[in-house]
């Protein structure tokens, strides 16, 4: 667009406001503010919503609202032949996503969560019974709540596509996030208390077989805190699971 | 991550050679023990700091082993609240480039997921705020440093993830931050300067800035900063002690009850050794170990219990590779130390 | 657990409590010997075989009945387009490709088989997995008698029907075009 230098004219980027009085809410050493410290956000799970999808999933916990599609197995293009099935995971976030525009172009967030996502399902799928297909799971993040929680129900939502699409797995992956405030292990943490936190995990796991698929820790952890978050999210893993559990088999009797 | 071809019948050798008892690995080591490791720092000129790290260099021949190149540049940049990236207290940045003669299999693309998936790595773990360094500011809401840590993989022969943290600690520790000088404009009504972080304050009297009306701003009116020092000379990174250290347990298919698991796989093994778990520590000196990072890796299952077991192995095993390299750069500081004063005894 | 419930991915299931121990059918997998399923559904016993069957669209297998249509011809081989697997009827658009490769048409003479006169562009041919072929294609073979071409448009653009095993008839202008039919059911 040509600027018209006869005006003043508006700044060329525009930024939300940032108020002062919304980040200092509250402080690391204060008590959670709406929930305890073991408590997760609740959880709405719908297997089946994109019907053009082989299996699908949209899961939302609070403010993280993520769309999942699994397309396949099909024809591996442009690889080599290989004796194992191929699990190719994208995920892209809506420009509206954060408080920040994001343009909608690849960027390194987006692989870095894929990569995450990709761990903590390759081991629940059976691939030896797919040689030479692929399945291409795509995960939408319509509104993001932090990083943590976007890899831990976006694992959560990819693996319910995918028994919904019918794919054998050995076990459905249920994840949860947990992070290291002050001196408390918060399950869970929002976009906000993740940046105030010392160290976040991710464990990735299959309850119904008692495995770990993934662990994907960051930050300055001592190794008993890292080990409590782990118990710490196992179990409620195992809570989410039966969430799962619910959401497919009331999908899977209509 | 290694695609190269190994065959099936390969594949199982070594893993029934890892799993038998004593185990056997094809170079004769026992299953916690590393190749040998050369290290030399400062060999970037134009780098702030900089680091060459070699595993597994033959020595008969001074040929093969897995290289890796390390150099941290800092650069100037513009604190900006709006759009820019700057922060106050600077940022760290790390990039991983893996040159396509060490990947000479790899097409473009995975050799681009394949440097990304390492940069997200080394960047998550050593970006994190815990590890921030304290000395990357030069001008509150100005300027700070912007820290760019590049690594470049010149050639894998495997364990690249211990060797870029190995590569990674040693160019930081190298690092120096040159000292800077705040300058201030200074209005003759304007109330007077303030300490900013770094040194002393240099006041310049200017005179067109006394005549101005419009400057009704009481914010810092630190504008600009000088370098006092030469380019090269410098305070080192505040906390360089806290970097940590990688070390990759591989765990082979097929282990159950007492856990297998080895260190420093070659390229064949890590292809025969799908599932691998990577942990970050640090050790600060009066407290117990840091977690900076864990990671699986691969396709496999562990039990919890399991995990246990190794995060308690590979902490044992991360010391011993943290007070070996701790030798080794006090003695890499000692040896350029030494060589700097003989340049400048002779002059 | 009664048996008409459905089982989840990774479920144990058990064992029928009389009876011998049944073979394992699609969507059920052995893990420390132990029964668990890894499809969503209720497990069902057919004879001997026990399994958690799901229609669904699936890669073609070894000896997968599969309906293709004909692509591209050389005088080596005919390129399919497989959209039907086993009678599932794969996603627009997620067609994987085989080939017939001349070796394959017919069981008998294979050294005088002409690509040329078996298939052209376009038919409906029925075959049979061999092999998972290579990086680009799966191997089909029609060398039995229900196997081959079974829609097929003349020139006038008609649709033919068979009048022997490698020939076919336009209805409107009565000419022969060769072709590896298919023995009509």
């Amino acid at each position: 667009m040509a600027l018209d230098r006869r005006r003043i004219n508006g700044p060329e980027e525009s930024f939300p406001p940032i108020f002062d009085s919304d980040a200092l809410q509250w402080k690391v050493g204060d008590a959670r503010k709406d929930r305890s410290p073991a408590d997760i956000r609740p959880i709405f799970l719908q297997p089946g919503l994109i019907s053009q999808a082989n299996g699908s999933a949209y899961i939302e916990t609070a403010k993280t609202k993520i769309a999942c599609a699994v397309y396949g197995p099909r024809q591996s293009k442009n690889t080599a032949y290989s004796e194992m099935g191929r699990l190719n995971v994208e995920v892209k976030f809506t420009p509206f996503s954060c408080i920040r525009r994001r343009a909608p172009m690849r960027d390194a967030e987006d692989r870095s969560i894929a990569v995450a996502i990709h761990q903590a399902l390759v081991s629940s799928v059976r691939l030896e019974l797919l040689p030479k297909s692929t399945i291409d799971i795509f995960v939408t993040i319509i509104e993001s709540d932090g990083l943590d929680g976007c890899v831990a129900s976006g694992s959560v939502a990819a693996s319910t596509a995918l028994a919904d699409a019918g794919i054998e797995l050995l076990g459905l992956v249920t994840s949860c996030a947990a992070s290291v405030v002050g001196k408390e292990i918060w399950l869970d943490p929002t976009e906000e208390e993740g940046r105030l936190s010392k160290g976040t995990l991710v464990l990735s796991c299959m309850p119904a077989l008692k495995k770990v698929t993934s662990v994907w820790q960051t930050g300055e952890m001592k190794v008993a805190e890292a080990l409590g978050c782990m118990d710490a999210c196992q179990e409620k893993c195992t809570e989410i699971h039966s969430v799962v559990a619910q959401a497919l088999l009331e999908s899977a009797k209509i | 991550m290694t695609s190269i071809s190994t065959s099936k019948a390969e594949i199982s050798y070594i893993q029934s050679g890892l799993l038998s008892t004593p185990p056997l690995r094809a170079d004769g080591r026992g299953l916690h023990d590393f190749r040998t490791i050369s290290l030399e720092t400062g060999v970037a000129p134009l780098a702030n700091g900089s680091a060459h790290l070699n595993i597994g260099k033959n020595p008969h021949d001074g040929g093969g082993g897995t290289e890796v190149l390390a150099a941290a540049k800092l650069e100037v940049e513009n604190v900006d609240l709006g759009g820019g990236e700057g922060v106050d207290g600077g940022r760290i940045v790390c990039t991983v480039s893996c040159s396509p003669s060490a990947y000479p299999h790899l097409s473009a693309p995975a050799l681009d997921d394949l440097q990304h998936d390492m940069s997200t790595l080394l960047h998550q773990t050593l970006a994190h705020p815990s590890l921030h360094p304290p000395n990357l500011g030069i001008l509150t809401g100005k300027k700070s440093w912007l820290l760019n840590l590049d690594c470049v993989v010149l050639a894998d022969a495997g364990n690249t993830y211990d060797a870029l943290f190995m590569a990674a600690r040693a160019a930081l520790w190298d690092c120096k931050v040159p000292r800077t000088r705040a300058v201030e404009y200074k209005a003759a009504a304007a109330p007077g300067a303030q300490a900013v972080e770094s040194g002393e304050m240099d006041v310049d009297h200017d005179a067109e800035a006394q005549q101005s009306g419009f400057d009704t701003r009481s914010i810092a009116r630190a504008v600009d900063f000088e370098l006092p020092d030469y380019w090269d000379e410098g305070k080192v990174l505040g906390g360089r002690e806290r970097w940590p250290v990688c070390v990759t347990l591989n765990v082979p298919p097929g282990s159950k009850g007492p856990l297998v698991h080895y260190l420093d796989a070659i390229p064949q093994e890590e292809a025969a050794t799908p599932l691998r778990l990577l942990l970050v520590f640090s050790f600060p000196p009066a407290s117990s170990p840091n977690l900076q990072a864990m990671r699986v890796l691969g396709s496999g299952e562990l039990e919890s219990d399991q995990i246990r077991d190794f995060v308690a192995n590979g902490e044992k095993h991360a010391h011993k590779i943290w007070d070996a390299l701790n030798g080794k750069l006090k003695e890499e500081d000692h040896r350029r130390g030494q060589k700097a004063r003989d340049r400048f005894a002779r002059r | 657990m009664s048996s008409s419930s459905y089982c989840l991915p990774g479920q144990p299931i058990p064992l029928p409590r009389n009876g011998p121990v049944p073979q394992l059918g699609g969507g059920i997998y052995v893990r420390d010997s132990e029964l668990r399923a890894s499809l969503v559904g209720i497990p069902q016993q057919e004879g001997p075989v026990l399994s958690i069957s799901r229609v669904r669209p699936r890669p073609p297998a070894i000896n997968s009945v599969v309906l293709g249509s004909v692509t591209r011809l050389s005088p080596l081989q005919a390129t399919l387009s497989i959209s039907v697997v086993d009678g599932v009827p794969l996603p627009a658009g997620e067609e994987f490709t085989g080939v017939i490769r001349s070796q394959d048409v017919r069981a008998t003479e294979k050294d005088r088989v002409k690509i040329g006169d078996s298939f052209r562009g376009g038919d409906v041919v029925r075959g049979v997995v061999i092999s998972l072929g290579d990086a680009r294609s799966y191997f089909v073979t029609t060398a039995r008698n229900d196997l081959g071409v079974v829609f097929a448009v003349s020139e006038a653009g008609k649709t033919m029907v068979p009048v022997s095993w490698q020939s076919m008839r336009c209805p409107e202008t009565g000419r022969l075009e060769k072709r590896k039919c298919a023995k009509p059911e």
